[in-house]
């Protein structure tokens, strides 16, 4: 059973795609309550889209030593304050997005398995950009997992930067809200980028034990 | 006394930081955080905006002082579930995200009344895209602006509480940040010139990269809510 602390600073409808399944509980850590969160024992932390970057801010140091002993950390959100280590947000609205495409860059750990990247880019209905409201600066090029057509860093797997792991998105969100449903074979790749991970974090949590 | 006309209350979120401190905007809205609100002096401003994705449970707490803003004359705009602190009730609606690629000049949101000065100069298209949720109850002497395609309460206005108040289900703060809608400007900057009484630059939206990737300031006197975040 993966113990994940999702971050939550009370924005309608959040938690409907953070749902306990049969292999995950969430225990969100509410924003306004006891702040910084107590991140002990926690296997991930997932700063969710549309989280609150000022009070991620306050909670850097107890994010940074839930990573440096070795735990996981999700941001699938434009983190325009400085708390995750070693990678810097930026907002960038200069690109047309009508033709982006993506490209895995090194999915050593296998996030984007089973993920059609074209069917992703188009989306469901053919609108093309949802991932791409910014771009990752990462210090460490090795953690580049995807870029666009812009050659843009849109998501980073980061093991350099601390001992524990890092995947950010640069604003593209990410979520299961059915998470002991099967996807459909045709689509559900954020869903299934998002599942991907939780097995990343399973097999390290199990490779500690 | 800020020199800003308009509070925007600050959840924390990257697509409200981004429409505040773009150039076009940064010296007419002030960046409110809503764990700050004890330290706020209300009459430094003429408006306030609620944008979506709000924390209306932190915002509840301080609703006295808001209506207060509201008594004295203020104008006051809130997009998102407000239910915890408005007099008014909201219900979820699935978001229809892709009407533009079906109907691209009939936008999900009908405006009923270009007059009022939030909507004046607009065109359909820019007046409204896609909506969360209708209202099902509006305070007493509410007047409809909005309508969905099912003909459901999407934006109203009231002046029964002195000043002004607004409450609409669409998103233009976080859709405008988010630039995937490309011509939210036109509401935008009709929201800021109604709420501040001053118009913003007519150029695009862009973004001042050496905004990112450094702390939030936050309110010196945000002391008096014992439960608020730990300062950065």
């Amino acid at each position: 059973m993966l113990d994940v602390i999702l971050i939550d600073n009370g924005v309608h409808g959040l938690r409907d795609y953070f749902v306990d399944g049969a292999a995950v509980r969430y225990r969100p850590a509410r924003i306004g309550g006891q702040w910084p969160p107590d991140l002990a024992g926690a296997d991930l932390v997932i700063a969710p889209n549309g989280t609150d970057h000022v009070a991620l801010h306050a909670a850097r140091e107890a994010v940074a030593a839930h990573l440096q002993g070795g735990g996981a950390l999700a941001c699938f959100c434009g983190f325009f304050t400085p708390w995750i280590p070693g990678n810097r947000w930026v907002h960038d609205t200069g690109r047309p997005l009508n033709e982006l495409e993506y490209h895995a860059v090194d999915d050593r750990l296998g996030l984007l398995d089973g993920v059609d990247l074209e069917r992703f880019a188009a989306g469901r209905h053919g609108i093309r950009g949802g991932w791409a409201c910014g771009r990752i600066e990462t210090d460490h090029a090795e953690s580049v997992l995807l870029r666009d057509s812009h050659h843009r860093v849109i998501m980073v797997a980061d093991t350099r930067s601390t001992p524990g792991l890092i995947v950010a998105t640069a604003s593209g969100p990410l979520g299961d809200a059915a998470p002991d449903q099967p996807l459909p074979a045709d689509g559900g790749d954020l869903t299934r980028i998002y599942r991907n991970l939780l097995n990343v974090v399973r097999q390290r949590k199990e490779s500690r034990q | 006394m800020s020199r800003k006309p308009i509070a925007m209350i600050f959840n924390g979120v990257w697509s409200q930081y981004a429409v505040a401190t773009a150039p076009k905007y940064r010296d007419l809205i002030d960046l409110v955080y809503v764990h700050d609100l004890a330290a706020v002096d209300w009459s430094d401003y003429r408006g306030v905006i609620v944008p979506f994705q709000n924390d209306h449970a932190a915002l509840a707490a301080h609703r006295d002082r808001l209506y207060g803003f509201l008594a004295g004359g203020g104008r006051v705009a809130v997009f998102g579930d407000a239910h915890h602190w408005i007099d008014a009730e909201w219900a979820d609606r699935p978001v229809d995200n892709h009407w533009w690629t079906r109907q691209p000049d009939s936008p999900p949101v009908v405006t009923l009344d270009f007059d009022h000065p939030l909507f004046a100069g607009l065109t359909p298209r820019q007046a409204g895209w896609h909506h969360h949720g209708v209202y099902l109850r509006l305070p007493a002497r509410a007047r409809v602006l909005q309508r969905s395609r099912e003909d459901e309460v999407v934006c109203w206005t009231t002046t029964e509480y002195g000043g002004e108040l607004l409450a609409g289900t669409q998103d233009p703060i976080v859709e405008h940040g988010v630039q995937q809608i490309r011509h939210l400007d036109h509401f935008v900057d009709q929201l800021v010139l109604w709420l501040g009484g001053e118009r913003p630059s007519p150029a695009r939206l862009t973004v001042d990269e050496s905004a990112y990737g450094v702390p939030f300031p936050r309110r010196a006197r945000a002391t008096a809510d014992a439960r608020q975040p730990n300062r950065a």
